[in-house]
């Protein structure tokens, strides 16, 4: 079960993202979140930022960022089981995001690299994987991130 | 919560559907194999628990998200300085 990683999720974000409100189903849920549909958006043109709106809770949403605008040596290999219940056939096909817990103000602002959310944009079905690389923590600072940059 | 207890190579069913199989074990560490469902996601746990929190914690509204990117956009201002 599982099996070796192959898929290599390519640096397509900000093109696939780029489309307005897009339905987004989440079958198997993300832990701590009670919803399976979102409403996907850039927040403006040429941001990183994205908003992920839960359509049956409307106080629930996720900011999210194309992690690799902000890291750009972000990288990590979606494992097989993962990619086949997407029904990701072709990496360039898939978005990936990161959320980002602004909950105590903007400049102490973290992303979660190690949970990734990835999306099938042909079949707009999202999963947060979970990365087995001790690079990637849980609560990365955003501005650490972007003086890297 | 049900105790069993098993050797090596022994294995445990649940709803028919899940088998647990004890695969390895080396002093205090348990190997196990998990064979489930695809529908069913499976977690360690303490990983499981402290994505719950982060995703949890990152939950906002409308209202957060402009809050943020105003603050954001005075960053970026400051930094054009």
């Amino acid at each position: 079960m599982g099996g070796p990683a192959t898929e290599r999720v390519p640096e397509n974000t900000e093109k696939s993202g780029s489309h307005p409100g897009l339905v987004v189903s989440f079958p198997w849920g993300m832990p701590g979140l009670d919803c399976r549909e979102y409403i996907l958006s850039p927040v403006a043109p040429e941001s990183p930022f994205y908003f992920l709106q839960s359509a049956e809770q409307p106080g629930v949403g996720l900011i999210l960022i194309n992690p690799f605008a902000v890291f750009s040596d972000y990288e990590f290999e979606l494992e097989e089981d993962s990619a086949g219940r997407l029904k990701l056939t072709d990496p360039e096909k898939a978005a990936v995001f990161c959320t980002v817990n602004a909950s105590r103000g903007m400049e102490s602002a973290t992303v979660n690299l190690m949970a990734p959310i990835v999306i099938n944009m042909e079949n707009l079905v999202g999963k947060q994987v979970v990365l087995n690389d001790k690079r990637y923590s849980l609560r990365t600072p955003l501005a650490i991130m972007r003086k890297k940059k | 919560m049900l105790v069993l207890t098993r050797k090596k190579g022994q294995a445990v069913i649940i709803g028919g559907q899940i088998r647990i199989t004890v695969a390895d074990v080396s002093g205090e560490t348990v190997r196990v194999g998990i064979e489930a469902p695809p529908h069913l996601d499976i977690y360690r746990e303490e990983i499981y628990r402290a994505i719950m929190e982060e995703n949890a914690s990152s939950i906002t509204d409308n209202k957060g998200l402009r809050e943020m990117l105003a603050q954001n956009n005075g960053e970026e201002t400051k930094k054009e300085d």
